[in-house]
């Protein structure tokens, strides 16, 4: 069992921006969901799990080991996809896969072979994996990132919005990959599309401003907005009455007209139905309530 | 619309913080250069000449300005991701290339031209000696900003712009940038530039080729004002015509080509990548692999195969890319072409070398610097942030690669470039060799230069990798170690003028076949060391600071340094801090406190006290030396000799004298004079005052003994006690001289009147000084006995007496037969030797033995000279010539001593002049130096002004006869045209007024320029037996007066007896006035007359200019006998009367004349004085094909 425990992380950027926020999380094998709007800090969080930055503050300990102190320790059990990254022009997927493999030291020149050649057919790049990186689409390259996240044996694999850009259908074979792969080792998933989580992780945690505001199991966490929700259509012009009257959490377009969720405990008004909540409906209440909090 | 556009060009490109820096850094580099002083004498400081030599120079650096401008003009869409915003707007492609040209080009301009602006406050507003500044002139300035600035930097703008537009690539755009430096570069180098400082002078035809190739227009430049006496520098503005009017129009319309061509290839709203078609893959049936994951290894071969994995893909990045490819072709055309231009293409003369590994070598050490320090420092930040230019780092940082590897193979890739130029050079040296049928590789040489050259740039290598390591982005690495490389060239600027405080400064280490490296290696060495300390000290910061994932900032950084120092870092940098101290020390030692390290400033101080202690002793009447006898001992492998010296004395002058003064030169371990004591003695000056016991009468003699030892301290460098080729003369002299000295004043007179000296007496060079002034030196005997090693042997001036072996040493004992001028030298080294007895001279050879390919020419070239010389000018002087080779550290071509004739390794030995159609330069040489046995050894003239004109003017004189007799009018014309050049170049960087041939002091470009013009004019109008009658009568006249007394006054009336009286004022006008032609075939054609002959028809140009005191040239009219020639081969291919058709003299009184000449064979080439009767600037134009 890998634990990655994380105590009182701060960074702080050099321009005052409080990136991490007093962060304290304990994960362990299998998918940790991370939610979060743009800015949160997800990417900063990860990045700072990667040894890529260094924490202004806090500790983090992978399985027993000061990873801040001994940055180096991380990167041998390391899988990690970059939200964004770029590659070395006129190199091919396949040569860019068995560099990377051997610095990550798969030294067995046969074992390697067969590792590249078995994750360029798990992303479905093996037709292409004579053309340079470079030249790749989007979803091409994301395809690219997540197979050398996967080389030799990563004990946690940090994966930041992996689906970003790709097609539903590819999207659902790395997801079934990922959480394959997770049963052994820690997963840590950032990602905006909230029913991936919902679906995938047995743990997950929403980020805000730095800090985070929930953590736990999604379904438990669902659970307890549990016939809290509820939902009207209303005419659009009135959306500015209904925000003032009540805890909307979300606006939706329904077909063209608008429905509105709001929280609360008991009925708001008549047309109100309540609804069965999605893992959505409690990111956006949790959301609301950490920005009613703060205002 | 299009005003709009480019209303906000301009107001972006002003919002650029590099404009302000830009406009203020060309400022500042304008009042810097202007302020500096520096010009040739007797130029102004802003004399039109200087301010367009700067310019156009420091417009080479106007390529970065636009390289910046052009990019953020074109490239800022696509860096910003507004492409398809712009692109979807109603822009138009003409509106949008215009306004963003236009932009560039206007900025570029106006970023560019406060360096003229500086240039004036420099001028003006600084402490510059107000008597070398003209009055302001507007057109000084803005004539060189309209043909120089203007026109350059469009130019420039217009090919880095189009690069920019069609490639939106970054760094095509530096590449084409510094394109266009190295196509400069390559210009200048491959077509003789002036501006680089060439051993050998442009000719005429690659100077034109140069001046419309280069696109700066600064060759142009040069051609314009090649010739321009400092009286024209001062006054004249640059004329926009000939091939300075050309070069502007043919690069003006170039760009103008260049900039429509790329607008219509433009293609606006398209990316202008093509779209390659993939390549097509096979669909195979492959196994399908199940992922599973594989247990990885972190032991040191993974680290290992990392480091390999890394570094070749370092390497294939960069031998991929344009720039690296740019440079490489560059560096390979420039050796292929120096090597080719000098060894099969000929050096001075036009003659080629034999191509020993160290001649080849030397010729692309230079550019090796220059090409590897542009590599390392565009290279070293181009590395080091690679990663994260392609926003891969975040991938590659977050493997378990340690920072170790990472650096340590980007510092190998980076290693490797220095090494790739240098392996190629050495190749290309040694294909060379191979097709010459050059078997002796010396290996060891060659290698030698990873270290002596190599050992520098792994040092900039360590620094720049440090720079990059510590800044906080790519082009602040690149910005500071780039100024940090430039500034270390010129660490003198900085005061850091030692060899410690000079970053990466390392002295260049003189190789030569006879010699091999001499003692500088010492230096080398220490240096060496210390540097590479230095660079380790700087690797392990480095390395500690190795950005990984974020850049940090540089206080984290800092922090970084202080923080897990593992075991082996620390050994690291505790034996490189040893080491970098432990060899500065060391270089300090022996600098500072061996040879007493002296500044600049520290040497002037001294001049000045040795001035102020001991000018009274300037007026003490001195004593000349009527014998001189020496014992030398030379000790070449301790480098070490000793002299003990035993002369007489006499006194000269009119008066008794009471005192001696003597100041040494090599300290004296003892010295005494008959009859007198020591009455005062200064260790720190090493001056001597003695006074005799009772006063020196007149005509009275004493004996003077002095003894010394001379080693070399320190990392002293003296050429003249080495391992092998030992060669003690007049430029490494031991005597102490007798008497005050004034060669120790600070001649320098700004720094006199800031010291408060009194100024110095001008030399008188009146006609009456020159015939009354009395020069007391004369004649001596002279007898030595030198000791060498047992291998080597000892030469010096003088019959050899006896020789003998004694203690494992070689002694010889030389005396002179007659007296002789007290101008000898001492040699010693392997010798092998040859000699022959010719009519009674024995012809002695002594040489190195690898070094025996010119043996029989010089030979033959004394036997020729002494047959032409006793012939027309009376018996040679001794009974033997004896020739010694030297190591090429000497600079001349030969010297004669009485008797003794040093020549020069690479000048003499090692030319190759096999081909029968190559100038032969041995003979040259030879000649000149057998010539001097006369002219200076038998017949001495007074040392005051005229008397070089005996001395090298008929040393050159013999040399054109003498060599016109073995091999032909071809050689006169090889001659005149190197006189020429060199008359005129010399008198274009004259320090003072051009004196009258007849007047001649130290201007070398009249001793061995014009004065042999003069000669062969005289010799054309009186006859070749008229002009050595004259110089024989002299010759008879001086042979057995011990005094130096002959003067040019007495030659010219000589010269007078034997000429017409008619041609006395063209006499006159040549030796005492200065006097130029120009002289050209204007129209030439032929008919074949009736019976066989053909008619010539020809117009000769013919204008005659007198250059005035004042330096202005004016045209007087010209009445005088000149030469024309018709021939069936170029002048310059004529080796025999068979050639020559018709030449002789015609009466030349007009600009032009319209002459008909009757040939009896088919005329090739017609031409007007060929083999140079008359100064000429333009040689090319006397001679025309028909």
């Amino acid at each position: 069992m890998n634990t990655l425990i994380i105590n009182d992380l701060t960074k702080t950027y050099p321009n005052g921006v409080k990136a991490l926020d007093g962060i304290n999380l304990k994960i362990t094998n299998g998918m940790f969901g991370l939610l979060g709007a743009n800015g949160a800090g997800k990417s900063s969080l990860m990045r700072t799990i990667a040894s890529l930055q260094i924490p202004s503050s806090g500790s983090i300990f992978f399985n027993d080991i000061n990873i801040v102190k001994q940055p180096h320790e991380i990167r041998k059990q390391l899988g990690y996809l970059p939200q964004e990254f770029g590659v070395y022009p006129k190199i091919s997927a396949e040569k860019l896969l068995n560099h990377l493999a051997i610095l990550k030291g798969i030294l067995n020149k046969k074992e390697r072979k067969e590792q590249v050649t078995a994750l360029l057919q798990q992303v479905n790049l093996y037709q292409h994996r004579k053309k340079a990186v470079y030249t790749f689409s989007g979803g091409m390259r994301q395809r690219f990132g997540i197979a050398q996240a996967l080389l030799a044996n990563p004990k946690l694999i940090i994966v930041d919005e992996p689906t970003a850009g790709l097609d539903p259908e590819e999207s659902n074979r790395f997801l079934n990959l990922l959480s394959e792969i997770g049963e052994n080792v820690i997963v840590i998933l950032s990602t905006h599309i909230v029913e991936d989580v919902r679906d995938l992780c047995p743990k997950m945690a929403i980020l805000s401003n730095g800090k985070i505001i929930s953590e736990g199991n999604p379904t438990e966490l669902v659970a307890t907005i549990d016939g809290r929700i509820w939902t009207k259509i209303i005419p659009k012009k009135n959306l500015e009455i209904y925000k003032k009257a009540f805890d909307v959490i979300s606006t939706k377009l329904v077909s063209g007209e608008t429905q509105i969720r709001v929280l609360s405990k008991t009925k708001p008004e008549t047309g109100f139905e309540v609804i069965a909540p999605s893992l959505e409906d409690f990111y956006f209440a949790t959301l609301f309530n950490q920005a009613n909090k703060t205002a | 619309m299009f005003k709009k556009l480019l209303q906000f060009e301009v107001f972006y490109q002003f919002k650029q913080r590099a404009f302000p820096i830009f406009a203020i850094l060309f400022l500042a580099l304008g009042v810097f250069v202007g302020r500096q002083g520096f010009a040739p004498k007797g130029v102004n400081f802003n004399a039109v000449y200087q301010v367009y030599f700067h310019t156009s120079i420091f417009t080479l650096g106007s390529v970065f300005i636009i390289m910046f401008f052009a990019i953020s003009a074109t490239l800022r869409d696509k860096q910003f991701n507004m492409e398809s915003l712009i692109y979807s707007s109603s822009i138009k492609k003409s509106q949008y290339f215009w306004s963003r040209f236009l932009g560039t080009f206007i900025f570029s301009v106006l970023a560019f031209s406060p360096f003229l602006i500086g240039y004036i406050f420099g001028n003006f507003f600084s402490d510059l000696n107000t008597e070398r500044l003209g009055d302001f002139r507007l057109m000084t300035y803005l004539q060189p900003w309209l043909y120089i600035v203007l026109p350059n930097v469009f130019i420039c703008a217009t090919i880095v712009f189009s690069v920019s537009t069609l490639t939106k690539s970054s760094i095509a755009t530096y590449a084409s940038a510094v394109f266009i430096y190295m196509l400069y570069f390559i210009s200048a180098i491959f077509l003789n530039s002036p501006l680089l400082a060439q051993s050998v002078p442009a000719s005429p035809e690659s100077m034109a080729l140069a001046a419309v190739a280069d696109s700066f227009g600064v060759a142009a430049f040069f051609e314009q004002t090649q010739y321009w006496t400092p009286f024209q520098k001062n006054t004249q503005l640059l004329s926009l015509s000939g091939l300075f009017l050309l070069n502007r129009l043919v690069w003006l319309l170039a760009s103008i080509g260049i900039l429509f061509a790329t607008y219509s290839v433009f293609s606006f709203r398209k990316t202008t990548k093509k779209v390659k078609k993939a390549p097509k893959q096979k669909i195979d049936k492959v196994q399908i692999l199940l992922y599973k994951p594989i247990n990885a290894l972190h032991n040191f071969k993974a680290q290992q195969i990392a480091f390999y994995t890394l570094l070749r893909l370092e390497l294939k990045n960069i031998f991929k890319s344009l720039p690296f490819i740019a440079v490489l072709m560059m560096w390979l055309l420039i050796v292929f072409s120096e090597l080719f231009s000098t060894v099969i293409g000929g050096g001075e003369y036009g003659v080629s070398v034999y191509p020993f590994t160290n001649q080849l070598i030397d010729l692309f050490l230079d550019q090796l610097t220059l090409f590897s320090l542009i590599l390392i420092v565009f290279y070293s930040s181009e590395i080091v942030w690679r990663e994260r230019d392609l926003n891969f780092n975040s991938i590659v940082d977050a493997t378990p690669v340690k920072n170790g590897v990472f650096f340590l193979s980007k510092f190998t890739t980076l290693l490797s470039l220095s090494m790739i130029l240098i392996t190629s050079g050495i190749l290309i040296c040694m294909v060379f060799q191979i097709s010459l049928n050059y078997a002796n590789f010396e290996f060891s040489l060659y290698a030698s230069l990873y270290y002596h050259y190599g050992v520098q740039l792994v040092a900039f290598s360590m620094i720049s990798l440090f720079i990059n390591s510590l800044a906080k982005s790519k082009y602040m690495g690149m910005g500071i170690s780039g100024l940090i490389v430039l500034l270390s060239l010129k660490s003198g600027i900085l005061g850091l003028e030692h060899p410690l405080t000079s970053l990466g400064f390392l002295p260049r280490l003189e190789y030569n076949n006879m010699d091999g490296f001499n003692g500088v290696s010492n230096l080398f060495n220490h240096l060496a060391i210390y540097w590479l300390a230095l660079g380790l000290i700087l690797t392990v910061l480095s390395f500690k600071i190795w950005n990984r994932g974020l850049v940090t900032s540089f206080l984290v950084k800092l922090k970084q340094l202080t923080l897990y120092w593992t075991r082996g870092q620390k050994i690291t940098m505790a034996i490189s801090i040893v080491l970098f101290l432990g060899a500065g020390s060391l270089v300090y030692y022996n600098i500072n406190i061996v040879s007493d390290y002296e500044t600049i400033s520290d040497q002037l101080e001294y001049r000045e006290n040795y001035e102020r202690k001991f000018k009274k002793y300037d007026s003490i009447e001195r004593l000349y030396p009527t014998s001189k006898k020496t014992k030398v001992d030379i000790y070449p492998k301790e480098r070490v000799f000793t002299v003990t010296a035993d002369y007489m004395l006499k006194n000269k002058s009119e008066q008794p004298l009471s005192e001696l003064f003597i100041t040494e030169r090599v300290s004296l371990e003892n010295v005494t004079i008959e009859n007198a004591r020591l009455i005062a003695h200064d260790t720190l000056y090493g001056t001597y005052l003695f006074k005799y016991d009772k006063p020196l009468q007149p005509n009275d003699s004493v004996r003077y003994t002095y003894k010394l030892k001379k080693e070399v301290k320190g990392y002293e460098e003296d050429n003249s006690i080495v391992n092998n080729g030992t060669y003690i003369n007049r430029f490494g002299n031991f005597e102490p001289i007798l008497g005050y000295t004034s060669s120790l004043e600070i001649s320098n007179k700004s720094e006199r009147k800031k010291r408060n000296l009194p100024e110095r007496v001008e030399e008188d060079n009146s006609d009456a000084h020159i015939v009354f002034e009395d020069i007391k030196y004369e004649k001596i005997r002279f007898e030595t006995v030198i000791s060498t090693s047992s291998d080597q042997t000892a030469i010096s001036s003088g019959r050899l007496l006896k020789q003998w072996s004694e203690n494992n040493r070689n002694y010889f004992h030389y005396k002179s037969s007659i007296k002789i001028l007290p101008e000898v030298g001492y040699f010693s080294a392997k010798y092998a030797s040859k000699k022959i007895d010719y009519k009674g001279i024995s012809i002695e050879q002594y040489y190195d033995a690898n070094h025996d390919f010119n043996i029989e020419d010089i030979e033959n070239s004394v036997k020729q000279t002494l047959d032409y010389c006793q012939d027309s000018f009376g018996d040679y002087a001794f009974d033997h010539v004896r020739i010694a080779e030297v190591p090429s550290y000497w600079r001349f071509g030969g010297f004669a001593h009485p008797g003794v004739i040093s020549m020069v390794e690479d000048r003499l030995y090692l030319t190759n002049v096999s081909n029968e159609d190559t100038f032969n330069v041995v003979a040259k040489r030879t000649i000149h130096e057998v010539a001097h046995q006369w002219w200076g050894h038998t017949l001495s003239a007074k040392p005051v002004a005229g008397g070089p004109l005996f001395v090298e003017g008929f040393a050159k004189y013999t040399e054109a006869v003498v060599l016109e007799k073995m091999y032909g009018k071809r050689a006169l014309y090889t001659l005149a045209e190197d006189v020429r050049s060199r008359y005129f170049r010399g008198r274009s960087f004259a320090s003072s007024v051009e004196p009258p041939v007849y007047k001649v002091n130290s201007q070398s470009y009249i001793a061995y320029g014009k004065a042999l013009t003069v000669m062969l004019g005289l010799r054309d109008l009186i006859g070749e037996n008229q002009v050595n009658k004259v110089l024989k009568i002299m010759t008879d006249r001086h042979r057995s007066i011990n005094k130096l007394a002959a003067t040019s006054v007495e030659l010219l009336e000589e010269i007078y007896k034997v000429t017409p009286a008619e041609q006395h004022v063209l006499v006159n006008d040549w030796f005492k006035k200065l006097i130029t032609y120009d002289l050209g075939i204007e129209e030439s054609s032929y008919k074949e007359l009736a019976n066989g002959s053909y008619e010539v028809t020809v117009k000769v140009k013919s204008k005659r200019f007198e250059t005035l005191d004042s330096g202005e040239s004016k045209q007087i009219s010209i009445d005088e006998p000149i030469k024309i020639g018709v021939f069936t081969a170029h002048p310059s291919d004529v080796k025999d009367n068979s050639s020559i058709l018709y030449y002789e003299s015609n009466m030349i009184n007009k600009e032009e004349t319209t002459l008909k000449i009757i040939v009896n064979k088919l005329p090739k080439y017609i031409s007007i004085d060929p083999f140079g009767t008359r100064s000429d600037e333009n040689l090319v134009d006397n001679i025309k094909r028909l």
